[in-house]
């Protein structure tokens, strides 16, 4: 990395942005990002879970969600994780329309799972299952609905990178992809915990 | 500072007085302590000509032994004041012991209700007493109280008893507490409920026990619109 | 990196990605809302001690409007005052100044902050014109009442407070994410951790404190928000919620909360007790070691804030201790701070006295935390103007003393200028006089039983002896307000017509003395400086000075920026 840049025809010294260990600053600041992101979604998570177990007749509500649906959600969403990672590969190995490839798989396993969950709210409503019908369903919706805002957010940011790959212009951008991919990875690890706990807690399931 | 301190009226109200003033003894010494050497500090070590500021890092241990041991001082006597503190919370809220007089206070936005059993100690029942921001109880006995709010957080607050208890929506809260002198006193909302909230003022009658129970015929009588 | 060359005027001063812009803005804002939040404290002071009359500039406080103005006043005072002046002004201004960097890692991001931190404070303002008007739950918004409008009468105002809660909460995350990030990889050459001065550890501290704490409330806020908008019973029991639930998450994050108010504050303080007492800092590995461990207590104490609320009465003594426990860091950093005065050689300049100030007022905070944190005593304290004197008494000099100390201190290297002496004492004195005035006497009726939150005192005959007290400090409150004016006009007026500033005028070590006043765009000339040793070489026996810059071979060449 150039060690100077050129302000007033005068030779700067700029920092080389390294820190311990060869954290880049992107990388540190993304984990400081996600260890924030998690104290979200453990606050509702616990709240969720303390409900339960003062609730153990939510085990007959969570009996109507979707089982299939929301397994077909956690391969698709497993996926999408599997090719990012090896989209981020693909840019450190220079080959920038490759990982275009891989991203644009990744968004489309994203949007798979967003539809699929489109589908299951849609479904929901029909049976009169709302937010407000019971608290059960309002935790429901409301975990699912934040963990679909990261999907959609981190979507946006694969698509932004993408465009750029697609035409070998990252330039800067490099090593943005495997940060994404980080990110992404933290919205997989989320819906691996909501999964079990809406899912899979229901009655006539051993815990 | 305790110019204003209401009258004790119950058992336990010299308790958390005697309480008050022992945390106010601690850190009032503390408090001449430090603002005292503070100030000897600030006339003693004024910029001078000829005088130098002392370089001390204060990183060794031997000289940051006297703030350790220092602080443990303090936190020894926060950890007593705690014990003494701790007698007092178990005795009041950690239990409730058993007595005869069983009251409901049902708050709600923006007034209290007193609930008196029937004799078979239902609440429900057109026998049961309701009172509406008065409750009256015999001064000597412990009193029971059962409380629940209908729709937001209260709080009930008798400050000449010194009882203090957060009134819940969807459960029942039990405490108690004990009056030892015949007189007209206090209950006030003691957490925000609405607009209504520095409305929400009731009157604690403590009687001998003629007139308690002659209160309770009168308010039978005016419930059931008898002679 | 790159570096703008021409500024025009919307990035240089409206859409500046440069850390000391964003400072300045996040600076501009907190007086601004103070201004407002000030206001407030007048309704509320005017309608306790003339209840029902009308009040100037605003015509009766009613109980309704009473109920607003008490939440407005906390959630401004904390949220758009005290975290922009405490933590993002200074952690902008400072952090890459003093470890030598020419500016953020993330300049954007902090820029975006203060957007993010404008439209929150936007919404909260707006809410005030709302049909329903604005929020009225407390700025603690405790559920049920906040979970509904039926119980407030409020539906819109709430919603927007909500909004513009979770808005200022993330700004304030994503400001901290920098400050990290900008410490760990862009300290200047020789810039050891052990060598960063301690401002910007305390800075950091709290920006660390407050991201891992925000989560809980703001996934509480997710579930208010959806009990006032879509008809959900998280906090509601008729729908089958708790509302204990709203209060553990809101105080897990409450507590550190104020940490988050206080760090910074003692960071300005130890840095200013140094300069102006030519003097190390004492203990600095111990304050260091027990600002960790403080960061980490905070986290188990919260509970003492719900005592009286009937959980259940054994939890009471684990958090009782974590109570007591907690007192021993943040002691031991109060005794550093006499110990750092001690055997110096004090000069009485504004920066000086307001952190001298802060050592006299937050020991009577400090103590009297002690009252409600005994269980048995908040028995009876809890809820009473007791407690609002003991948390102004830690809060007022947190984010004003603390504020003022560090406004006063870093205004030449902002300014270029220096502000008016004396004009800067005068405000230092009656500040102090007054703010007692106004606040012991709360301790004293609280004592006596007069409970907070409540509109209308005259309709309660058993605080018919307080009217006096509270009519005293009510007209201390008005001098206080007006106290305040001293201090805008000599920010103001000075910045254009003050004594034109040295370099360096308090001759203090840290780096940011070096650069110009104020630095230009990227901070430094074209070399950085290089670090030779801590910031802390005051008064070194054998030394011909009484102090030692960090980077003595930085020479300050002058730049265009």
């Amino acid at each position: 990395m150039d060690n100077t840049s050129t302000v007033d025809h005068v030779e700067y010294e700029v920092e080389d942005y390294t820190g311990p260990a060869g954290t880049t600053a992107g990388r540190l600041g993304v984990w400081i990002l996600i260890s924030s992101e998690i104290t979200i979604f453990a606050g509702l998570l616990g709240s969720y879970i303390l409900f339960r177990i003062f609730h153990p007749e939510w085990s007959e509500e969570s009996a109507h969600l979707n089982i299939v649906l929301g397994t077909i959600n956690t391969i698709l969403l497993l996926s999408s994780n599997f090719f990012m990672m090896k989209a981020a590969s693909a840019v450190e190995q220079g080959n920038q329309k490759k990982s275009a490839k891989l991203m644009l798989l990744t968004i489309a396993l994203g949007l798979a799972f967003l539809v699929v969950k489109g589908f299951e709210y849609a479904a929901e409503f029909s049976h009169g299952e709302f937010p407000s019908t019971s608290t059960f369903w309002s935790f429901y919706f409301l975990l699912t609905g934040l963990h679909g805002t990261h999907i959609l957010g981190g979507l946006i940011a694969i698509g932004i990178l993408w465009a750029h790959a697609k035409n070998d212009n990252l330039g800067e951008l490099k090593g943005r992809v495997a940060l994404t991919g980080l990110y992404w990875s933290f919205v997989e690890v989320v819906w691996i915990f909501l999964f079990p706990l809406l899912y899979l807690l229901r009655e006539g399931v051993a815990k | 500072m305790f110019d204003y301190l209401p009258e004790g009226i119950s058992s336990f109200s010299g308790d958390i007085d005697s309480l008050i003033r022992f945390i106010y003894l601690l850190t009032g010494i503390f408090f001449v302590l430090f603002e005292g050497y503070l100030i000897y500090m600030v006339l003693r070590f004024r910029k001078k000509d000829g005088s130098k500021a002392k370089y001390e890092l204060g990183n060794k241990w031997v000289n940051i032994q006297w703030v350790v041991a220092f602080v443990l001082v303090i936190v020894t006597l926060d950890f007593f004041i705690d014990y003494k503190s701790t007698k007092v919370w178990e005795l009041l809220k950690e239990q409730v012991p058993a007595t005869d007089v069983n009251i409901k206070v049902v708050a709600k936005q923006f007034d209290w209700t007193f609930v008196y059993p029937d004799k078979d100690g239902k609440y429900d029942t057109p026998e049961a007493l309701s009172s509406y921001r008065e409750l009256h109880v015999p001064v000597g006995k412990k009193v029971h109280v059962i409380l629940t709010s209908q729709d937001v957080i209260h709080d009930f607050f008798l400050p000449e008893v010194r009882l203090k208890q957060d009134v819940m929506p969807g459960r029942e809260i039990n405490a108690w507490f004990d009056t030892n002198k015949v007189g007209t006193y206090h209950i006030v909302c003691n957490e925000l409920c609405g607009f209504g909230h520095t409305r929400m003022l009731a009157v604690l009658h403590v009687d001998d026990e003629k007139t308690y129970e002659d209160w309770k015929v009168q308010l039978y009588k005016q419930m059931h619109g008898g002679v | 990196m790159s570096q703008e060359h021409h500024q025009g005027f919307f990035t240089k001063y409206i859409f500046s990605t440069d850390h000391k812009m964003v400072a300045k803005q996040f600076l501009l804002l907190a007086l601004s809302m103070a201004v407002i939040g000030g206001f407030y404290a007048f309704l509320i002071r005017w309608e306790l001690a003339y209840p029902n009359q009308p009040a100037p500039f605003f015509g009766v406080v009613t109980p309704d409007k009473y109920n607003a103005i008490i939440t407005l006043h906390g959630t401004i005072m904390l949220f758009f005052v005290g975290m922009p002046l405490l933590n993002a002004f200074p952690s902008n201004f400072l952090v890459p100044l003093m470890i030598g960097a020419r500016d953020m890692a993330f300049p954007r991001l902090n820029m975006a902050s203060f957007w993010m931190t404008l439209l929150a404070a936007g919404l909260l303002v707006s809410s005030f014109f709302v049909p329903g008007g604005p929020v009225a739950g407390g700025w603690t918004g405790y559920a049920p009442l906040s979970a509904s409008s039926e119980y407030t009468g409020v539906k819109m105002g709430m919603v927007l407070w909500i909004i513009s809660l979770a808005l200022v909460f993330i700004a304030s995350s994503l400001g901290g994410i920098n400050y990290l990030v900008t410490v760990v990889t862009m300290r200047a050459k020789g810039m050891t951790y052990s060598r960063v001065p301690i401002t910007v550890w305390f800075l950091l501290a709290a920006a660390l404190t407050f991201f891992l704490a925000v989560g809980p409330v703001l996934a509480g806020a997710f579930m208010l928000l959806m009990d006032n908008v879509f008809g959900t019973g998280f906090f509601l029991p008729g729908k089958g919620g708790e509302p204990l639930l709203w209060q553990h998450l809101f105080w897990f994050f409450g507590h550190p909360e104020v940490y988050v108010l206080f760090f910074p504050t003692l960071g300005f303080c130890l840095d200013i007790f140094a300069v102006f007492c030519r003097k190390p800092i004492f203990g600095q590995k111990l304050i260091i070691g027990s600002t960790v461990v403080a960061i980490a207590l905070s986290f188990v104490v919260w509970a003492h804030h719900m005592f009286q609320t009937g959980m259940n009465p054994t939890l009471v003594t684990p958090f009782a201790i974590t109570t007591i426990l907690i007192s021993v860091p943040f002691a031991i950093i109060y005794v550093c701070m006499f110990l750092t005065i001690r055997n110096g050689s004090i000069s009485l300049e504004p920066p000086m006295l307001w952190a001298l100030g802060f050592l006299a007022t937050f020991l009577v905070g400090g103590l009297t935390g002690i009252f409600l944190g005994a269980a048995g005593a908040d028995i009876y304290l809890h809820g009473t103007y007791f407690v609002v004197a003991h948390f102004h008494y830690t809060m007022f000099p947190s984010v004003f003393f603390g504020g003022y100390a560090a406004v006063n201190y870093w205004y030449p290297k902002m300014f270029g200028r220096m502000l008016n002496r004396t004009a800067a004492t005068i405000h230092f004195v009656l500040t102090f006089i007054f703010f007692n005035c106004v606040f012991w006497p709360l301790f004293i009726v609280g004592m006596g039983g007069m409970v907070r939150r409540i509109a209308d005192p005259s309709f309660y005959p058993q605080y018919s002896p307080f009217v006096h007290l509270n009519i005293f400090a009510t007209i201390s409150a008005m001098c206080l307000i007006a106290t305040q004016t001293i201090f805008l006009w000599n920010f103001f007026y000075s910045m254009k017509n003050g004594k034109v500033a040295e370099l360096n005028p308090y001759h203090a070590n840290t780096l940011e003395w070096l650069a110009q006043s104020p630095p230009p765009h990227g901070n430094w000339g074209p070399k950085l400086p290089v670090v030779t040793s801590g910031p802390y070489e005051y008064s070194k026996p054998g030394e011909t000075e009484d102090w030692h810059t960090q980077a003595p071979s930085y020479k300050g060449e002058v730049i265009h920026g």
